[in-house]
């Protein structure tokens, strides 16, 4: 027997003492350390400002900071969310924030094929790719050879990406060089430079055919045939490479947005006409100021309402955040905060009224859009889709305008408490009755009438959802609804958005998940009724109830 | 002038050893199905395959180890590798002992490529302490394992190769380990009644504590431990973060590691065959790659099958990519280590297995490539 304090032995008998230094055979209470995991260059003091964004889950602009290297980069908007301009030493790396994918994208143009040695030059940038240092590939958009890095945004870091930035720059800058000499393949960096336009990064081409079934993108892309000019060519396809089933994500509640969606998107935002370089959005970023939502560039020509950010100021910040009721930390992008583009250059100014300016006026803009669907609903005896449209209405002013109007989101979830209790849909519940939805619609117009100024309120006690069994089972039931509603876009994007807003609000999902119904719930606020925001928020639907 | 010996008990008795990536020879020295080889060659596997020169492979188990002089001893599941002429133990010799200048024969087997003979001269007879090794005047030339044996075809020893043996060994030459050893071994394990159901058991070579593979140091003496291959204790963060990341795939990864930057795994695509995928550090150990064989590429249409790899890469190709090394397609999965958690792992290596098996069949279909099963290069001396 030895003493646990010095080693020395002890002499025989019980509580034994040692002679050494006095101690006994006691064990000492020793604990494992947890896994001691660091992330290399995360205390770099240059990185604070984009670890107190990521922190706080605005991930465009820790991005923005932690690609900061001489300069702040230049933004722009791409069809997949924000995106920047990045100079490291004097070669330009694109990053591309894709919200809908959570995916980070960082891409540089390397080389054009040449004529003669173009065989070397696609085996050497093939060698490139087996290489194990390089995290980024090599892939070829007509004639362009891009180095492209991509993954998941929640896999990754500040320093990760600074440090990231500074790889593909390196390798693509010793690759250019590399290809030019031995291959005569001109080089795309000096062509671009880093005053480079986005869309010089050549159009990329889906094969959806060949593509694994579990990520590939479904959606066939038209073959754009060889580009006239750099100015004549489209922005890189938004087929994200989607991890495997399953990656990357807890399974709770499954949710994966098929690219055909994203693809939509972008080809519903008509890009092109705003595509050309000198009318792209790109312009210095200062440091502290957030990334540009992702939206259409302001340089729409006003003939496309559409696109012009009605829903912006409501916009959430994008990221992670954790669900009601932290939810009231979260703030709308102000239009200050929002991309400042030129004066000569911006569309002419919304002009909202005094009223939808402030919270308390926006949140009587939600509620009165449901008095008006409500109108509309009571000619056409749908009771069930009347209480629907209450509950989405509650939700989504929970959602959005429980941190800024306190008082009257209180007090509208506990007045309509009765008909919000649960979901009843004309399929399952016909022959048993159901409450009226007049009451909580009376509720609506006293929250208008006061202009949301109520007194005091006692804090709404929202009742979680404990499991994904019990999210799928209310929101099978909203979707249920939703597909008898009239096919009305109006409504159905109103029951649609109400849905993601209640999900979020009361389920504590995995980050990715919760990120990205966020996203989409962003995307649908911006874009408003379209066809195609519709069907990316029902298709969410469908496949977390069908999960 | 010295005679020319046959060498048909060798022959008779000496099989190459396949355990996953690693190879070894090995010897039948019972009649009861037992085969002598070398601990690190054939590394912490336990079911292994032994091809005799005819390339008859049968399973066979390691049921006894001894670290400590780099001896493994195997066990043949059911019947022994089937020849023109029957498998026969070869004699041991231990007396009269090996004498400085003795002329002895090295001998090794590579699965697919036969035996190999070498003629060697003692340059260092073993004294008399047990387990003192003997030493040749002839480099180590193939796998460890294989029996050392004098001019009557008799084994005098075993070549032995381990991280022990190999500090010792000066530049490059073959170690052996005295035929003694062998029958000590041999006394124990024949008369043992349940030797089918054996398991070796790893005790650590200086205290003789019993230890798993998962373990780098012994946790009673503290020592490290003799794996073919130790961790870096230069790069301990990368160490750590491989062993999580197997570990939550279910594997061992001081079993897996088949250099200081490598691991040999296998996913196993829903539906598919099992994809041999190797993890592969880069030389810094910041980034990690996952490395699953693909095709062969066709001597023709070399620049569209470029192209379309190339532009596989970019959108259709989720995470992974598709590269070349030599004649070989590759998929590839590279990341930055830190972005190697064990909560991604085992589904990435389910992702790769997957698109392994998806191109193989795509590119077979479109240029006639011939599919690649492994990123082992073929067996050579």
């Amino acid at each position: 027997m030895h003493c646990t304090t010095c080693g020395w032995l002890l002499p025989a008998g019980l509580r034994a003492s040692c002679a050494a230094c006095g101690g006994d055979d006691t064990p000492l209470p020793l604990v494992d350390n947890q896994r001691p995991l660091g992330r290399e260059g995360d205390d770099e003091p240059s990185l604070q400002a984009a670890r107190d964004a990521w922190s706080n889950g605005e991930q465009g602009r820790a991005i923005a900071a932690a690609i900061t290297f001489e300069a702040a980069p230049r933004a722009f908007t791409s069809p997949h969310g924000p995106g920047w301009v990045a100079a490291v030493g004097s070669v330009p790396v694109f990053a591309v924030l894709d919200v809908v994918g959570a995916l980070l994208f960082l891409e540089v143009p390397v080389v054009r094929l040449p004529q003669t040695k173009r065989v070397g030059v696609l085996r050497a940038a093939l060698a490139l790719c087996d290489e194990t240092l390089s995290c980024a590939r090599a892939v070829l958009r007509l004639d362009l050879l891009v180095l492209r890095f991509s993954a998941r945004v929640d896999a990754l870091s500040p320093a990760l990406i600074r440090s990231l930035a500074r790889e593909i720059a390196q390798i693509a800058s010793k690759l250019q060089q590399q290809l030019s000499y031995m291959f005569d393949a001109r080089p795309a960096i000096p062509e671009q430079g880093v005053l480079s336009a986005w869309d010089r990064l050549g159009r990329a081409q889906a094969l959806p055919a060949l593509a694994p079934p579990s990520f590939g993108p479904p959606v066939s892309q038209p073959n754009s045939g060889r580009p006239s000019s750099p100015s004549s060519s489209r922005a890189p396809i938004s087929q994200t490479p989607t991890p495997p089933s399953g990656l990357n994500r807890p399974i709770t509640l499954r949710l994966s947005i098929p690219p055909s969606l994203a693809a939509a998107s972008v080809e519903d935002s008509d890009l092109p006409a705003i595509l050309a370089p000198d009318q792209a959005d790109e312009r210095p970023l200062a440091p502290t100021m957030p990334p540009p939502p992702s939206r259409p560039p302001m340089e729409v020509p006003p003939s496309r309402p559409s696109m012009l950010p009605s829903a912006l100021p409501n916009v959430p910040a994008l990221g992670l955040r954790p669900p009601f009721p932290s939810t009231s930390a979260m703030r709308a992008i102000s239009q200050s905060e929002v991309d400042a583009v030129p004066p000569t250059r911006r569309p002419p100014p919304l002009k909202p009224s005094q009223e939808t300016a402030t919270p308390e006026g926006r949140l009587c803009d939600l509620l009165r859009q449901a008095l008006s669907l409500a109108t509309a609903l009571s000619f056409q005896q749908k009771p069930h889709t009347m209480l629907l449209l209450v509950r989405a209405a509650v939700y989504r002013a929970v959602h959005d305008h429980h941190q800024n109007v306190t008082n009257a989101v209180d007090y509208l979830f506990r007045a309509t408490r009765s008909v919000t209790r649960e979901i009843w849909t004309a399929r399952t519940d016909a022959g048993r009755p159901v409450p009226v939805a007049e009451p909580a619609l009376a509720v609506f117009e006293q929250v208008v009438a006061s202009r949301a100024q109520l007194p005091r309120e006692k804090q709404a006690q929202i009742e979680p959802w404990t499991s994904a069994a019990q999210a799928k089972e209310h929101l099978g039931k909203y979707l249920t609804e939703i597909e008898l509603a009239p096919a009305d876009p109006s409504l159905r994007y109103y029951l649609a958005l109400g849905a993601l807003c209640e999900l979020v609000t009361r389920t504590r999902l995995p980050a990715p998940t919760d990120q990205r119904l966020r996203e989409i719930i962003a995307y649908a606020q911006r874009d408003g009724t379209k066809p195609v925001v519709i069907e990316l928020m029902m298709t969410a639907l469908r496949k977390i109830v069908s999960g | 002038m010295m005679s020319s010996p046959s060498f048909s008990p060798v022959r008779r008795a000496v099989c190459a050893v396949t355990a996953g990536p690693q190879r070894a020879a090995a010897w039948l020295v019972s009649s009861k199905g037992l085969f002598a080889t070398s601990h690190a060659a054939v590394g912490y596997h336990t079911e292994v395959e032994v091809e005799n020169e005819s390339g008859d492979s049968r399973p066979a188990r390691v049921v006894w180890v001894d670290l400590a002089h780099d001896l493994a001893i195997l066990l043949a599941d059911g019947a022994l590798p089937r020849a023109a002429e029957p498998m026969a133990p070869l004699t041991l010799r231990e007396v009269p002992s090996v004498k400085t200048g003795d002329r002895v024969f090295l001998v090794s087997a590579l699965a697919g490529r036969g035996l190999r003979i070498e003629p060697a001269s003692v340059c260092a007879a073993p004294k008399s302490s047990a387990g003192d090794l003997m030493d040749v005047d002839a480099p180590a030339v193939g796998p460890a394992g294989g029996p050392v044996v004098d001019a009557d075809s008799r084994a005098v020893g075993i070549i032995v190769r381990s991280s022990i043996s190999q500090s010792r060994a000066p530049s490059g030459r073959a170690l052996v380990l005295p035929a003694a050893e062998i029958r000590s071994a041999l006394r124990v394990l024949e008369a043992a009644p349940d030797l089918a159901k054996r398991t070796p058991v790893y005790r650590c070579p200086t205290c003789v504590t019993q230890f798993i593979p998962d373990h780098d140091v012994c946790l009673s003496c503290g020592t490290w431990l003799p794996h073919p291959f130790p961790p870096s204790r230069a790069h301990p963060i990368a160490e750590r973060l491989v062993r999580d990341a197997l570990a939550s795939a279910g594997m061992v990864a001081n079993r897996a590691r088949t250099g200081p930057t490598t691991w040999h795994v296998t996913a196993h695509p829903p539906g598919g065959e099992a994809v041999p995928v190797r993890l592969v550090l880069s030389g810094d150990r910041t980034t990690f790659a996952l490395r699953a064989p693909v095709a062969i590429a066709p001597k023709a249409d070399r620049e569209a099958l470029y192209r379309l790899l190339l532009t596989i890469n970019d959108q259709s190709a989720g995470p992974f990519r598709l590269s070349m090394s030599d004649d070989r397609v590759i998929a590839v999965f590279a990341q930055p280590i830190a972005m190697l958690t064990g909560a991604t792992f085992p589904q990435t290596l389910l992702g790769i297995g997957e698109v392994a098996e998806h191109f193989r069949k795509i590119l077979h279909e479109g240029f006639d490539a011939a599919p690649l099963n492994t990123l082992a290069d073929p067996p050579d001396w």
